[in-house]
């Protein structure tokens, strides 16, 4: 059994001033993690769904029909199980990066020595030490989001979904964040599902990626991606890599050229 | 391979430094808003030193200061600034406890917002002082409806304040919360609370200026005592030094306050710069 499945999805939203609701996934099934563990990115074109798919797993939407099963048991809301980094990151300005890793753990009955103890660890494991004391505003872009993981991770949780994390970040701290969130992982071993529009990005990362298209979402492609581990940035010009490369942009293009027919 | 540590740590220096400079830009701002008022007052005993405004109907800092120490010397000054300032206090205190919860309820439920905001509009530009007499008709000749003057001074920037306030809250903190699996209550208590307390706080500084003339104008008309009632006594008897020296203390008081407000606010919200 898989650990997180996706079974019948239908997602719809209503839109103001229109009769029709807006069809985000229509009868989405799809094995999202197949083994704790796996590291799983959802690439797609703009407006396909991927941010939904990923809201309705972390119980933050409710699917019109269908269901998120977690090692088989159906998704009611939030849970223990699961944290989110969002592409906001949305830290709390009126937090220090202490109080900030430690807001999730305030909803789980984690007494505040143990709490601080536990903040400690991760700011360390993010690389962030040395910056406790520090308000959200006095920190750059990749250091905020830094404290957005250590944040979700804090709260110790089996699964991390990412929201396209590093989506607000500019293309070399970009790099560095995904090398970081690598290291993280290979001592962490959480399963993740990272949602994402760069292919590079997702290929780097993955397990496993799985390309949707275009609205409603479906599953175009569900490719393993077989390169070594640990990865490093000289993967990227792989024989390999590129093979992935090339196969995945010609599926890309295809749907993003639909998007843009449909946008016409 | 991660890239060399000091790509990492590039921007990390700059902190420390950030605290050096605002000590600094706080002395400078002491040092130039006593030197502006320092300067107006030496203009104004100058102009009348050389005959250029009669002190007589200007009065001067001296002549306020010599008459405002003979009121000193046998108490009743301080009389008078205790009852004023129990007003003051009964009013803001009514005011703030009505006006934060009825402001985050405000911003809160778009119904009820929509239900109220047209009354509390209309309240917020009303020449409120206008109703003095049916106010003391209501409430007596005491210090009850001067504190409802100011009271009625404070309460709406307040109300305002925190209802804009809770509307600008980023939705996504609210997501947060709720992803970590926060409920209603600690939505309130975690994010909607601490993220308006600037705007609350923001409201409380207005509402403080409002509350001190809704005081002063209330004891003018209708009080023995109080800074108002002795701002009535000198210009019943046209004495110049007294109505300057009095009129001129309430503008300090209020001043004081406002100060004091701005510490405490720059305490309760350390992560914004506060600026008045």
């Amino acid at each position: 059994m898989s650990h997180i499945t996706l079974r019948d999805l239908d997602v719809e939203f209503e839109r103001p001033g229109a009769a029709e609701p807006l069809v985000a996934l229509c009868g989405f099934t799809l094995n999202l993690v197949e083994r704790r563990g796996e590291f799983v990115s959802i690439v797609g074109p703009s407006g396909c769904g991927k941010s939904t798919l990923l809201g309705v797993t972390a119980g933050l939407m409710s699917p019109t029909a269908g269901e998120v099963l977690i090692d088989g048991c159906p998704v009611r809301g939030p849970g223990p199980d699961r944290a989110v980094v969002f592409q906001e990151i949305a830290l709390l300005p009126w937090r220090t990066v202490l109080d900030n890793v430690g807001f999730g753990m305030e909803f789980r009955r984690v007494p505040p020595a143990e709490r601080r103890r536990v903040a400690e660890t991760h700011i360390r494991l993010v690389g962030l030490a040395g910056f406790q004391h520090h308000y959200p505003h006095q920190l750059s872009g990749g250091m905020r989001q830094r404290v957005g993981i250590a944040r979700a991770l804090a709260v110790d949780p089996e699964i991390l979904l990412m929201d396209e994390p590093f989506g607000a970040l500019d293309a070399q701290t970009r790099l560095l964040m995904g090398d970081e969130l690598l290291r993280i992982w290979e001592q962490t071993r959480k399963s993740v599902v990272f949602v994402t529009h760069d292919l590079d990005e997702a290929i780097y990362l993955s397990d496993r990626v799985v390309m949707m298209t275009a609205r409603p979402g479906r599953v175009k492609a569900d490719v393993s991606i077989a390169l070594p581990r640990p990865r490093t940035a000289g993967i990227r010009n792989s024989v390999e890599f590129l093979g992935y490369r090339r196969a995945l942009w010609a599926l890309l293009e295809e749907e993003a050229l639909k998007t843009m027919a449909e946008a016409g | 391979m991660n890239l060399p540590p000091t790509l990492e740590r590039a921007p990390l220096a700059a902190p420390p430094r950030h605290r050096r400079r605002r000590m600094r830009e706080s002395t400078r701002r002491a040092l130039l808003g006593t030197a502006s008022v320092a300067a107006l007052l030496v203009v104004w005993q100058g102009l009348g030193a050389t005959g250029l405004l009669s002190p007589r109907d200007v009065s001067s800092p001296l002549r306020m200061l010599a008459a405002g120490a003979g009121r000193w010397g046998d108490g009743d000054l301080e009389r008078h600034l205790v009852i004023s300032g129990e007003e003051f206090g009964l009013g803001m205190l009514a005011a703030t406890a009505l006006s934060i919860p009825l402001g985050l309820l405000l911003g809160w439920y778009r119904r009820l917002r929509y239900l109220v905001e047209p009354l509390l509009m209309t309240a917020y530009s009303m020449p409120r002082d206008a109703f003095l007499p049916l106010i003391i008709v209501m409430l007596g000749l005491g210090i009850t409806s001067r504190a409802a003057l100011a009271f009625l001074g404070a309460v709406f920037p307040i109300v305002v304040n925190t209802m804009a306030g809770i509307r600008t809250i980023d939705r996504m903190l609210v997501r947060v919360a709720r992803s970590f699996g926060a409920g209603d209550r600690e939505v309130f208590t975690k994010i909607l609370l601490p993220a308006t307390l600037p705007y609350i706080m923001a409201g409380i500084r207005l509402g403080i200026g409002r509350a001190l003339i809704g005081v002063i104008v209330a004891e003018m008309y209708v009080s023995v005592a109080g800074l108002g009632s002795l701002i009535m006594a000198a210009q019943a008897g046209l004495n110049t030094d007294a109505l300057v020296f009095v009129t001129l203390t309430t503008s300090a008081i209020g001043f004081v306050v406002l100060t004091l407000s701005r510490r405490i606010e720059a305490r309760v919200v350390p992560w914004k710069p506060s600026d008045l």
